[in-house]
């Protein structure tokens, strides 16, 4: 299954539902469209990986790397998942300390 | 006791093909869902791990997987880029400290600073065997049998 990216505007954030898989293969397509959200001044990122199916290191590296950039802006990135298969992969590698991860686009633009 | 074997050319795309298999033989085995959604992670990150260092060192043989089951799983994949010899905690040293990881996931840590990659194989394998040498290095992950 490949990597869908779908963006909207909520207020001041901009969210980012993701898709499909996100691996090795994937992962680079979705560290471009983050590059290219902050070069155009968007510093406030929701990622929505309710429909994300796989998620491995890779994508994990491509949220750290987002949240670096956005933050080298004062901006911030927030994390939508209910998943708990994919949340599993954020307490193994210690990652639930540096991401907010919410339930909901909802909560996480109202948090 | 039943072995399927795979050969992969060092290629990003198909690290999903040996997810795939590795999905589908843990399935066959009987596993528990839970189980096989772990063994689906981990050796997709394994095999990514592989074709990274593959890749960065311009080696272009292929990657060699094997799934034994019974009772449980046993998943072994192995590059073929030369590594001084070790075995135990000292491979896992070295591959923490050496190239290999996928790109990106180098500046994931965990809470001990281990790379993400090293840090997924030990936490969702039962048991993890690592070692390295001039033929490559061997990532052994087993799954026992659900109770």
């Amino acid at each position: 299954m490949d990597l869908s990216l779908q963006t909207r505007n909520e207020g001041d954030w901009t969210v980012v539902a993701v898709g499909g898989e996100i691996d090795v293969y994937t992962a680079p397509k979705l560290r471009e469209a983050m590059v290219e959200l902050v070069n155009e001044g968007r510093y406030q990122l929701v990622v929505d990986l309710e429909q994300v199916d796989f998620l491995d290191s890779t994508g994990l590296g491509v949220l750290v790397g987002g949240l670096k950039r956005v933050r080298a802006n004062d901006g911030n990135l927030r994390v939508v998942c209910t998943q708990e298969r994919l949340l599993k992969i954020f307490r193994i590698t210690g990652l639930t300390k540096v991401f907010a991860i919410h339930e909901s686009v909802a909560a996480a633009t109202n948090a | 006791m039943t072995t399927v074997r795979l050969e992969l050319v060092p290629d990003a795309a198909l690290v999903r093909l040996a997810r795939l298999v590795a999905v589908s033989v843990a399935r066959l085995n009987g596993l528990h869902e839970d189980t096989v959604e772990d063994i689906r992670l981990a050796v997709g990150e394994a095999c990514g791990r592989a074709v990274a260092v593959h890749l960065r060192h311009g080696v272009a043989k292929t990657i060699q997987l094997s799934f034994t089951d019974g009772p449980g799983l046993t998943a072994s994949i192995v590059d073929r880029v030369r590594q001084p010899p070790a075995s135990g905690s000292e491979a896992v040293r070295l591959l923490r400290a050496g190239p290999g990881r996928p790109p990106g996931a180098g500046d994931v840590l965990g809470p001990d600073g281990a790379p993400a990659v090293l840090a997924l194989l030990e936490g969702l394998a039962d048991r993890l065997d690592i070692s390295t040498g001039a033929a490559g290095t061997c990532v052994e992950m087993r799954w026992d049998a659900d109770d």
